[in-house]
């Protein structure tokens, strides 16, 4: 056998998949072109406000060009190096998996990680390059326009560190969907997404969801040359202290934080997706973790604003209201829907996650017949979910419920009369239809639940929607609405929201009558599930077995 | 370790078996590789060889059962397997982004090949399978038989001690082919273990020292192909030439106790018949039908190659499948 030695995972100079994406992204006959392109660009944006700043006389020197210049430089480094570096990521990874390339990469003996280190700094090695184009002319205006060197670095720590994780969620996008163009055009329609539409999340209560971008640590590094004021109209909020529970944070630290927290996770799935091309996106135990810190980050940030005012106070500057038109409490009841249904989102997709097919839930019973048990490991991924989904329902239960408590017991609230049991009523309408869609899930595989997903989840609010648009059919369509599982934590909290203001209207009726509807119809349908559930695992515990007695 | 690695049988599959939900791809296959073996696994389109292969590729986790290469278990020791290990699949991929000595330099660095050792490992190799010349082309410009050659070069770089290669002579030319057979003889000779699967029957058997067939998920013979040959050694064909047809001759060929499953080839004028008798028996056949008059021209034993073997295997699987599909 030839001498061989170990490919270590932080030689990353050294690391084939790497090299091998120099040689191939950086052939003379596709940079070029590319570079001259990226040239232009920046020469013209240089110059531009080079000129400008000559004609503007004193008030407007080239220092303050400078400044400016660095913006739009900024801006074309992010479109390089995140919008086309994560498409290239993304298709980059689909092709090598739709050629074949990555099983011959899967059998060579590098470490998981350093193959994903060689295909997340490889796959965007030409965005790279040409990122560093720009490189020189973002020195010489940070130079030209005062900015010292620690407010750049920090700026430039948050960019690389976003750059990489949406590299990972391109390589995670690519070794999903096995297409190369979708791949691409998805992961970029991803960034887009998380640049132009999330952020305004962060003022209904997601206020972490900003902090994956680069903006708060701009906000925060720029905040020193430019007017408070003004940058408090650009970027409402974002140059100050994040809380996190009883933490203080910096905007660029507190990037930095949950970024690199979301990176590990990245990590960790493709890690698993080496090892094992079949295995799960995530183990049963890791997605209590995942779940656990998706639930940290969204409760981090908004428990203690909330408990200091500040949520409903951030909320309006974001939304750019006027305090006459701000209502705290209406903010306050839209938030708790919100949040509602965003744990259950993610519960659905966790779920998604984790449930073992037919064809895995067999195998692992078969596994254990050759052992002699009838049992399967409780961690296997091969397992029932039933368990790990209970703790996760229990865990989303007592999030939003926290959340919710800590609404009730804010400024805005104060008066405002809700029943003691309300945490029950909004756990019955999150956990109920996710618990049903667990066992239809387990029992009948993911294309019969979505199918019942989109004719019991969808349709029913879509022919809401149109029979309450015809203004005679109010009833009907609000039993019908009340029919979609993540449409239930709205009729949870609406039903509160009616009640304390005792209103005692007829519409009020309705959606109360529509929500207990909805829980009976499901707390009946539980049981038919459960035990065809259990049956669906007897005949394939008894299929096992069979099998090992022929 | 290297005491194992070295005693160790080069493959040793215990109880293995490959599920696709209801249906069973391998059931409980059992095998020992000897090291310096070039074992042809064959069997028709199903059979489950695919599924072995990937097994033991590592890149398909089993139902159940042990898989280890030279003593190293692939489930517990897979990146320390995988050093050991050269898997060629069915129509081996190529990057399209690539040249050729590229594509061997990516391989060759990420098993761990010092850069001064890469450049003469990537010129044996290339030399190997006669792609030299092609040393600078996009691998995407080569013809199909030069991929497969070029994969080969790739699975061999590193000299591994197992060489998984399933169907390596797809696409390749005569020439090719037998460049092939010597190159894998070459390297079973230094000690090589390989693993070939094919269909073209022929040439396993010009190639491999034993043979494995397998039918629906089993293992139903293995060992040398004389050892296999043996198996159903009972089983042979007589084949009688007569220059002209002549009725009385199939009769008398067919009536005799010992000979069944009678044809007639009209075109060849050919008489062909299993035959459960020896060598005095068949003298006695052959005497009868001179004195009756029958004009032989060829008379003729023809034992039983892995070609037929196989066939009769399927059709005697496709037949047991159904008798036991009608009682259920």
């Amino acid at each position: 056998m030839a001498d061989l030695r170990p490919v270590y995972a932080w030689e990353i100079w050294a690391n084939p998949i790497l090299k091998r994406y120099c040689r191939s992204r950086l052939r003379k006959k596709h940079l070029i072109p590319w570079s001259l392109i990226v040239l232009i660009i920046t020469l013209f944006i240089v110059f531009l406000l080079f000129t400008v700043s000559q004609r503007m006389g004193e008030n407007y020197t080239w220092e303050h060009g400078a400044r400016v210049a660095l913006i739009p430089l900024v801006i074309l480094q992010m479109f390089l190096l995140m919008f086309l570096g994560t498409g290239a990521v993304a298709a980059g990874i689909a092709r090598e998996s739709i050629d074949g390339m990555i099983d011959y990469q899967r059998l060579t003996p590098m470490t998981p990680l350093a193959k994903i280190l060689g295909y997340l700094f490889g796959l965007p090695i030409r965005e790279y390059v040409l990122m560093g184009i720009t490189a020189p002319f973002a020195i010489y205006c940070a130079h030209a326009g005062g900015v010292p060197l620690e407010p750049a670095l920090k700026f430039y720590s948050v960019f690389f560190c976003s750059a990489i994780l949406y590299h990972l969620t391109g390589l995670v996008a690519g070794s999903v969907v096995k297409r190369k163009f979708l791949a691409g055009r998805t992961s970029q329609f991803f960034v887009a997404i998380l640049y132009l539409v999330l952020p305004r999340f962060a003022a209904l209560g997601f206020i972490f969801l900003v902090y994956l971008t680069v903006l708060p640590a701009w906000a925060e590094q720029a905040l020193p040359f430019v007017n408070e004021a003004r940058m408090n109209r650009i970027f409402p909020g974002l140059a100050t202290e994040v809380p996190w529970f009883g933490w203080d944070f910096s905007p660029t630290v507190f990037s930095l934080l949950i970024q690199a927290s979301l990176i590990v996770v990245f990590v960790v799935i493709l890690a698993r997706k080496w090892r094992d091309p079949e295995a799960h996106v995530l183990g049963h135990v890791f997605s209590l973790f995942v779940f656990f810190g998706y639930l940290a980050l969204l409760l981090g940030n908004a428990l203690p604003l909330i408990a200091e005012g500040d949520f409903f106070a951030g909320a309006k500057v974001m939304m750019g209201r006027a305090p006459r038109e701000f209502q705290g409490e209406s903010y306050g009841w839209t938030t708790m829907v919100l949040m509602g249904m965003a744990i259950f989102f993610a519960l659905f997709l966790v779920m998604h996650l984790i449930v073992p097919n037919r064809h895995e839930a067999l195998r692992g019973f078969r596994r254990s017949a050759k052992r002699g048990k009838r049992r399967v490991a409780w961690f296997s991924d091969d397992n029932t979910s039933l368990g790990f989904v209970l703790v996760l329902l229990a865990l989303g239960w007592f999030g939003w419920a926290l959340f919710s408590q800590s609404i009730f017991n804010s400024a805005p609230f104060r008066g405002v009369r809700v029943a003691p049991w309300q945490w029950l009523l909004q756990g019955l309408a999150l956990c109920l239809p996710l618990l049903a869609f667990q066992f239809v899930l387990e029992w009948r595989g993911w294309r019969t639940s979505l199918l019942l997903v989109l004719f019991l989840w969808v349709v029913p609010p879509l022919a809401a929607i149109i029979f309450g648009a015809s203004g005679r059919l109010e009833t009907i369509a609000i039993y019908l609405g009340c029919l979609s599982g993540p449409l239930m934590p709205l009729y949870a909290v609406g039903q509160a929201a009616m009640e304390a203001h005792g209103s005692g209207s007829n519409t009020q009726a309705k959606v109360e009558g529509a929500y207990w509807f909805a829980v009976t119809l499901y707390a009946l349908t539980l049981p038919y599930l459960f035990t065809q559930w259990r049956q669906y695992r007897a005949k394939l515990l008894a299929t096992a077995q069979e099998g090992r007695s022929e | 370790m290297s005491e194992t690695l070295a005693t160790a049988p080069a493959v040793q599959i215990r109880d293995l078996r490959v599920d696709y939900g209801d249906q069973v791809a391998v059931d409980g296959i059992s095998l020992e590789i000897p090291p310096g073996e070039i074992f042809g696994l064959v069997g028709p389109n199903g059979a489950g060889k695919t599924s072995t292969f990937k097994v033991l590729a590592t890149l398909m986790d089993p139902t159940y059962g042990e898989v280890s290469l030279c003593g190293l278990d692939v489930a517990e020791k897979t990146e320390r397997a995988r050093s050991l290990l050269g898997y060629m699949p069915d129509l081996a991929p190529v990057p399209t982004d690539l040249k050729v000595w590229e594509f061997l330099d990516l391989f060759a660095a990420s098993h761990g090949l010092a850069s001064r050792a890469r450049e003469s490992k990537i010129d044996d190799a290339l030399d190997h399978v006669q792609l030299s010349d092609r040393r600078e082309d996009q691998c995407k410009n080569l013809s199909r038989g030069m991929k497969q050659r070029l994969a080969l070069a790739k699975t061999m770089l590193h000299e591994p001690r197992v060489m998984l290669l399933d169907e390596p002579a797809s696409g390749m030319d005569p020439v090719s082919r037998a460049a092939l057979r010597s190159t894998l003889q070459e390297l079973a000779r230094r000690g090589t273990t390989v693993l070939v699967s094919s269909h073209i029957l022929s040439e396993l058997s010009a190639m491999c020292t034993s043979v494995g067939i397998m039918s629906k998920g089993h293992l139903v013979a293995s060992g040398t192909i004389d050892d296999v040959l043996s198996q159903f050694s009972g089983q042979k064909t007589l084949s009688i030439q007569l220059l002209a047809h002549w009725p009385q001759a199939e009769e008398i060929f067919s009536r005799h106790p010992q000979v069944h499953e009678v044809t007639y080839d009209a075109d060849s004028r050919c008489l062909r018949g299993r035959f459960e008798g020896d060598e005095k028996a068949q003298v006695a056949l052959l005497a009868e039908l001179v004195s009756e008059g029958c004009p032989v021209q060829t008379f003729s034993e023809k034992t039983r190659d892995i070609e037929s073997i196989i066939l009769d295997l399927e059709s005697l699987t496709d037949t047991k499948t159904t008798s036991a599909e009608n009682h259920g």
